[in-house]
């Protein structure tokens, strides 16, 4: 298995230039504001995460940039153009793969990469080579219909690289893969990150966002919620780990009892936070021991029972609660 | 130009590789073709109807002609005319196919003086000639009538007769009114559905988005669009019309030219108003009642299966201004009578105007999501 924690964040050189600048896009469907007057700017060569629930607005946000959309007010630039007026420039530098594209079935991977490559009048990678970047070259005179998933994704990408362009766009690429194939997916970004390319990546799956990612802007309904590299995100806790425990004994525990336990669990030396979840407690803390001692104390004095208890390091689902109060597959 | 080319080439590999819309889009009309061309028939399949008129003011030369037009009432189902303008006018509207007019003076120059003279005695038959088989048929059994009459004014008895056993079938000419409609439909439903069908679901699928994202300019994929689905009109229409050449004998009496024009004409018009459904469509599961909305009202009234004639007067109008009246129409003029483009600068001017307004309506509803 390959080790993904060496994945490099954060040292793309703050002298890079902005290759994209978003300004203020709003963009409301009826009385539903989906996107709401975000900002946000993305260095070249960097891979820039949209991490937030379904519903948060990281489709229209990229479509906005990509030009189709209309943003509703604001203003995106992408290599310097504008999305509203320059929309044709804008279209040959960058390369789009879109949540929900599917192909024709019945043409064959390279059928279908010959044609989407004579959409553009700039130069176009020559066919094999990009095909074989993406794995596929052996699928070369295969009809669409029998790719796998993982496969038609691959394809999917390789159609958005067929410009060459500056700027990549992948929405959600692994959602429906299985892990093997993600992994393999995962290859193929990082490599594009290495030739240079420009990614903006948006996902639900917070482990790829913190692999992928130089920097994450999390989102949750129509507005960003943090922006900053993984591990500022995680550091902006101010806790490195979290505890996690249940408590059989909370079912038949009138309302205010529960909350005096947690104001309780609250005071306990070293926590941070603490919170409960669905049917979890979670402490905080950047000093895992005395949290742990102080919490077994602390149940001990009380004479409360806990099962399943874990400690583990903090994440960008921690962040994400932590800033919204909701979990992020909760949508 | 080069995604022109690829886009007309992939569209047309769709179209070859979808084996059984393909085999259906074909099997459909000749299957059509096939089940009404041989049920048909039979009731008054061969038979035409028309008038008589006698200026001849009931003399013993017109009583003798009646009495004989009488003996070919399988053939000819004849009333008396009342007035002679309005049942030309009749026949001009092809509400009737043969109007047979006895002259004044025919009687009398029936009298044997008169035929001893030399002078013959002349009947008029006018026919309405999109229906030339029917009127053949009609002009064949007023032969015999007069030659029944001259017969038996020279009492002259034959000494050679020939028995000649009919076998005459009348569906033959039904499919010859059938095919040029079958044809028409054909195109129609294409085009119309076809294009309403496909986009609606590109469009739904996201297929029309991702190509938005590119440079790609809405006008060449509309182009391609249009190649292909004519180079494939083209194609099953010559094979709808061979089929029917093979089985049935039809033939195309007019020029090949025209006939294609027409098809063209008529695809490009179907195709437009097939990219308005499209646009109006809001899933592709409602592309396909709305075009079917559109499309199964024009089969039954645009003189598809019969004759525009045959429908009712006050729905004469709204048919009249139908595209695939006058494709059908045009088509089977051209088949059938050979007509050229001097007969039937009125129906390409009606399906020309058609295409441009659809297109110009279409161009505003496209859209690629």
């Amino acid at each position: 298995m390959k080790e993904y924690a060496q994945a490099p964040h954060g040292d793309v050189s703050a002298e890079q230039p902005n290759i994209i600048e978003v300004d203020g896009l709003v963009k409301r469907y009826g009385t539903f504001t989906a996107v709401n007057g975000i900002q946000f700017q993305v260095k070249r060569g960097e891979i820039f995460g949209l991490l937030g629930p379904n519903g948060a607005g990281k489709t229209t946000t990229m479509e906005m940039i990509e030009g189709l959309r209309q943003p509703d007010e604001g203003v995106a630039r992408v290599a310097g153009y504008d999305t509203r007026t320059q929309l044709s420039k804008v279209k040959e530098v960058i390369g789009v793969q879109l949540q929900s594209t599917s192909l024709f079935d019945l043409l064959t991977v390279k059928e279908i990469t010959a044609m989407y490559a004579s959409f553009y009048h700039v130069p176009t990678l020559p066919i094999l080579p990009l095909l074989d970047s993406v794995t596929l070259s052996e699928k070369l005179n295969d009809r669409v219909k029998n790719l796998s998933g993982g496969q038609k994704q691959r394809l999917a990408i390789a159609l958005a690289l067929v410009n060459d362009p500056q700027v990549v766009f992948l929405d959600e690429p692994t959602t429906g893969l299985d892990p093997q194939a993600r992994r393999t997916l995962w290859d193929i970004i990082l490599k594009l990150r290495d030739q240079g390319k420009t990614i903006i990546i948006s996902t639900h799956y917070m482990d790829e966002a913190e692999l992928l990612s130089d920097r994450i802007c999390l989102m949750d309904r129509g507005s960003i919620v943090a922006l900053d590299t993984p591990r500022n995100l995680i550091r902006s806790l101010e806790s490195e780990s979290a505890i996690e425990f249940r408590v059989p004994a909370l079912d038949t525990m009138p309302e205010e009892r529960r909350s005096e336990l947690l104001d309780s669990m609250q005071g306990i030396e070293g926590v941070r936070q603490a919170e409960f979840r669905k049917d979890s407690y979670v402490l905080y803390t950047d000093q895992l021991q005395s949290a742990l001692t102080g919490l077994v104390a602390l149940t001990e004095r009380d004479g409360i029972q806990f099962t399943d208890l874990l400690t583990r390091t903090a994440t960008l689902e921690d962040v994400f609660i932590h800033m919204t109060g909701r979990s992020l597959r909760e949508s | 130009m080069k995604s022109y080319t690829q886009l007309t080439l992939a569209q047309l590999r769709l179209f070859a590789r979808n084996k059984q819309v393909l085999f259906w889009t074909l099997a459909f009309p000749i299957f059509l073709m096939v089940m009404l061309g041989s049920f048909a028939g039979g009731s008054g399949g061969g038979s035409i109807d028309g008038y008589y008129y006698d200026e001849d003011g009931g003399s013993e030369g017109s009583k003798t002609v009646i009495a004989a037009l009488e003996g070919q009432k399988e053939i000819l189902r004849l009333e008396p005319a009342e007035n002679k303008e309005e049942a030309m006018n009749e026949l001009k509207e092809g509400k009737k196919g043969v109007i047979i007019i006895i002259p004044s003076g025919f009687g009398a120059s029936m009298t044997p003086e008169s035929i001893a003279s030399g002078t013959q005695a002349k009947l008029l038959l006018y026919y309405d000639q999109t229906q030339a088989i029917k009127a053949q048929s009609a002009i064949n059994a007023m032969e015999q009538v007069t030659d029944g009459l001259s017969k038996a004014l020279v009492h002259y008895s034959p000494v050679v007769v020939l028995d000649s056993v009919g076998v005459q079938s009348l569906e033959l000419q039904y499919i010859d009114f059938l095919v040029p409609g079958i044809v028409a439909m054909m195109i129609m439903s294409n085009n119309l559905n076809g294009v309403a069908g496909q986009i609606a679901s590109w469009r739904e699928r996201g297929i029309l988005r991702r190509m938005q994202s590119t440079p790609l300019h809405p006008s060449s994929f509309i182009a391609a669009q249009i190649t292909a689905r004519l180079l494939l009109n083209g194609a099953q229409a010559i094979i709808v019309l061979l089929v029917s050449s093979l089985l049935f004998g039809t033939q195309v009496n007019g020029s090949w030219l025209l006939l294609i024009g027409f098809v063209i004409v008529g695809t490009l018009a179907f195709m437009a108003i097939g990219f308005i459904i499209a646009g109006l469509a809001k899933t592709p599961e409602s592309a396909g009642p709305i075009a079917g909305f559109v499309s199964f009202p024009m089969m039954f009234l645009g003189g598809v299966f019969f004759p525009i004639s045959s429908m009712p007067a006050y729905l004469q109008p709204v048919v009249n201004l139908l595209p695939i009246a006058h494709l059908s129409t045009s088509l089977r003029q051209i088949m059938n009578v050979g007509a050229g483009l001097t007969q039937l600068w009125s129906e390409a001017l009606l399906l020309g105007g058609w295409l441009i307004v659809a297109f110009i309506v279409a161009s505003f509803t496209f859209k690629w999501e």
